[in-house]
């Protein structure tokens, strides 16, 4: 037996319901593998404090029923009228659309700060750049520009330099 | 059919029945639910408590709890598997309630705790504890060690090592998903095991320790 197997039945060998043969092949693995040993000493202990916590016996005392209607009074079991369960159903629909409202409301805030946060860099970078003659033609937004036309504008600032 | 009708007067009372007459303000038909299903849910209570007094406190509680919402009782399902949900439900306030112990050390047994750990590992036959099966420091180191885990993974342990339930049935029983079951069983029988051989580890030492 090796000690994979040991393992594998180490639950049944805790709570003793092994084979006769299987239990002495246990035995004798686990007489000479001290991890093995230790693994079943931990499995035995687990399976007989487990089995100590069962409760034994025991019943209801005799007075049982008396105190428990006594504990009941002499309300009766709560029977909700239509108007309560209306009155339940409004006030779920109020929190729910609250809670949606919210939510809404939020991711609003949220994008508006983010798009507003990006713009403003965007349009700061924009006014603090200088830029070249041949970049203003291609941000002109000409739409008839042609590639000729940038060509010629590089080509211009080249000369410029 | 079975506990779902009951006898009486030669007239079989159906709980459905039984759950309307309680609600139509009849509180001999609720006795009648009680007297039917109190020992199902003191059984019940005693997989988590040993002591008839707890067990009996929660049974009073489940059935409190189950009068004041009787109206949640669906018709036509299980009036006991409604029940023992609201048992489970109460076990786990309780167990919930009681103060969870962070750390255990041997210190913290008592010297027949520690005793019968060491008679424990000092007997490879084990036969001897067979037969003193259920003694009382076994249950009182068991409970020692189960208040390190938390109620889910106590509840859970108990029902699948203990009382061989499958993890299809606890998770049936408690209302939680089966990988729920199936983490918190991990979990469980990890922290327990790692609980069990610090101790054992701790009563060797000082078994050594004595002998020099």
């Amino acid at each position: 037996m090796s000690c994979r197997d040991v393992r594998k039945k180490m639950t049944a060998w805790g709570a003793r319901s092994l084979s006769g043969e299987e239990a002495r092949a246990m035995a004798a693995h686990l007489s000479d593998c001290r991890s093995c040993r230790r693994r079943s000493e931990v499995a035995w202990l687990k399976h007989r404090l487990l089995e100590a916590t069962r409760a034994e016996g025991g019943d209801l005392s005799a007075h049982f029923l008396m105190q428990l209607r006594a504990r009941l009074g002499a309300t009766a079991p709560v029977t909700p009228s239509l108007w309560e369960g209306v009155r339940a159903f409004g006030q779920a629909l109020a929190f729910t659309a609250v809670l949606v409202l919210m939510l809404i409301v939020g991711i609003h805030l949220y994008i508006r700060q983010e798009i507003v946060a990006e713009n403003t860099d965007f349009f700061r970078l924009v006014a603090e750049r200088n830029f070249s003659s041949s970049e203003q033609v291609i941000l002109a937004d000409d739409r008839d520009l042609t590639s000729d036309q940038v060509l010629r504008a590089l080509i211009a600032e080249r000369g410029q330099r | 059919m079975g506990r779902e009708k009951l006898v009486r007067s030669g007239v079989e009372v159906h709980d459905d029945e039984l759950v309307e007459r309680t609600l139509a303000g009849d509180r001999d038909a609720f006795d009648m639910l009680v007297t039917r299903y109190s020992r199902s849910v003191f059984n019940l209570a005693g997989r988590f408590f040993r002591q008839p007094e707890a067990r009996e406190d929660i049974t009073q509680e489940t059935f409190i709890k189950a009068y004041q919402s009787l109206h949640t009782y669906r018709r036509g399902a299980s009036f006991e598997r409604w029940l023992m949900r609201i048992t489970i439900n109460a076990c786990y306030d309780e167990l919930r309630r009681l103060k969870r112990r962070q750390e255990f050390n041997l210190a913290d047994l008592t010297d027949d705790e520690v005793r019968w750990l060491e008679d424990a590992l000092a007997k490879p036959a084990l036969e001897k504890f067979e037969q003193a099966e259920r003694n009382e420091q076994a249950a009182a180191l068991a409970e020692k060690l189960l208040q390190t885990l938390s109620p889910e993974d106590r509840m859970v342990l108990l029902l699948y090592e203990r009382d061989g339930l499958s993890t299809a049935e606890i998770a049936e029983i408690t209302s939680w998903s089966r990988s729920k079951v199936k983490v918190r069983l991990f979990r469980a029988r990890r922290a327990l095991e790692k609980r069990i051989r610090r101790l054992l580890t701790a009563v060797e030492s000082r078994s050594e320790q004595e002998k020099r």
